[in-house]
């Protein structure tokens, strides 16, 4: 019985054999908030026809409805709606819209309206040694130049999700 | 002296069969009172007598590193180079036999030190992640095969663990991030965080092993593990990666295999 039980153990040892861990590995998380405007009391979505768009570093991210950085979400571009890359480096990103309001008459007068955004960043590493994952936590309106904002992106930001934010003015 | 103290190691499980009991009385019902009847003969079946007692140390960390180098990326003596330069683990077992050979009370106590890091030039997703801390397990085993190995020093075993973990784990992130003026170019360099956390796991494990006689009271084991994904606790910026005793936390339900090394220190003269 005793030479049963020790063969038992070294047959398991040996067919036990480790796994490598390959790095296919795509997120389902975003940090690009997906952003569609609508007039109040209608969910067509209306095309966001700024001059420009800029995060509050003064970098250009859109103009004249040109998308100026690549990511994920900015070359799968959703009709009638603006990716907001969000600031890696606090919890809250300020974008500034110059031109006229999507859906406003062509002699309306340009703006330059502020949304700032809010949130709760969160760090995933993917193993073995893929690379992170940030997720986007919360997120939030703590400035809106717009009458109404609904957020849809609860609990996280996911890039499976269509919308992500909606604004209504 | 021992007998009394083990025998308060069991107060706790004989509680259990006692609520069980008392649970049961109240009813007429034929099944449950055939039921009650045959758990009653099972208790008294059971002697709560200490047996055995084992330590032991868990040999994975070591065979692990020997067994995933073959199949790194880089060549055999890097890889070992690179595991054992990046993790170090060390565990401490030990088990309570107690009715012969049939029953154990288990605890495992342990240290898990881990890096991981991703460095490449696309600058895409790099970072260094750093989790160190200490982990305890707590359970019960029943050997199967009580009956058959009949000389008492063998068992293989069907049992549950309770783990819990806490740890300090670190993480330091680059992130290319043009709309934010983090490019990656001496000028404007990319965007670089360190963040501490402190964290804590508690997990459930489904186990089952071997337990075979080596040499006079020297004795090797395996078990296989079904860890069940638990609930992490205090978990502020980081998610937990590697936790200690637990291993990576990406799945629900993760299977892994520990080796042992024990000593067994007989508790009664009777065979």
């Amino acid at each position: 019985m005793k030479n049963f039980a020790f063969g038992a153990f070294l047959t398991t040892i040996a067919i036990v054999v480790s796994c490598c861990e390959d790095c296919v590995f795509s997120s389902r998380y975003s940090s690009e908030p997906v952003v569609r405007f609508y007039r109040k009391g209608s969910l067509r979505a209306l095309p966001p026809v700024f001059d420009s768009v800029q995060t509050s570093k003064g970098i250009t991210i859109y103009r004249a409805g040109k998308i100026l950085y690549n990511s994920i979400t900015s070359e799968n571009p959703l009709p009638n709606s603006l990716a907001l890359p969000l600031d890696p480096s606090r919890d809250t990103s300020a974008f500034i819209f110059h031109g006229r309001r999507p859906g406003a008459p062509s002699n309306a007068p340009s703006r330059h309206d502020t949304l700032v955004l809010a949130y709760r960043r969160k760090i995933n590493i993917i193993p073995p040694d893929c690379g992170y994952e940030q997720r986007i936590e919360n997120l939030h309106v703590v400035k809106n130049p717009y009458d109404s904002v609904q957020i849809l992106a609860k609990p996280f930001v996911l890039r499976t999700d269509s919308i992500h934010i909606r604004l209504f003015w | 002296m021992r007998s009394t103290s083990a025998k308060s190691c069991f107060v706790f499980l004989l509680a259990i069969l006692v609520s069980w009991e008392a649970s049961a009385q109240p009813t007429t019902d034929s099944a449950r009172l055939a039921l009650y009847q045959r758990l009653r003969a099972w208790r008294k079946g059971i002697t709560f007598k200490p047996y055995a007692f084992r330590l032991g140390t868990d040999l994975s960390y070591w065979l692990n590193g020997v067994m995933a180098a073959p199949f790194g990326k880089e060549t055999l003596r890097h890889n070992l180079q690179y595991f054992y330069a990046n993790t170090r683990r060390f565990e401490i077992t030990a088990d309570m036999a107690f009715d012969k050979n049939k029953w154990f009370i288990v605890a495992d106590g342990g240290y898990s030190s881990v890096s991981r890091e991703r460095n490449q030039a696309d600058n895409l997703r790099n970072f260094h992640y750093r989790n160190r801390g200490t982990y305890w397990r707590l359970g019960l085993d029943y050997n199967v095969l009580h009956k058959i190995f009949t000389d008492r020093q063998q068992a293989l075993l069907i049992g549950v663990r309770y783990g819990r973990a806490s740890f300090e784990h670190q993480v330091t992130y680059y992130a290319l991030n043009k709309p934010w003026g983090f490019e990656g170019t001496s000028t404007a360099p990319l965007f670089s965080e360190t963040i501490l956390n402190q964290g804590g796991y508690r997990w459930l494990e489904l186990v089952t092993g071997l337990r075979v006689a080596l040499w006079k009271g020297l004795y090797l084991g395996y078990t296989l593990r079904a860890k069940l994904a638990g609930k992490s606790i205090h978990t502020q910026q980081i998610f937990p990666n590697q936790i200690p005793g637990f291993g990576t936390a990406s799945e629900n339900v993760k299977l892994s295999f520990s080796y042992h090394l024990y000593y067994r220190l007989m508790l009664t003269s009777k065979r």
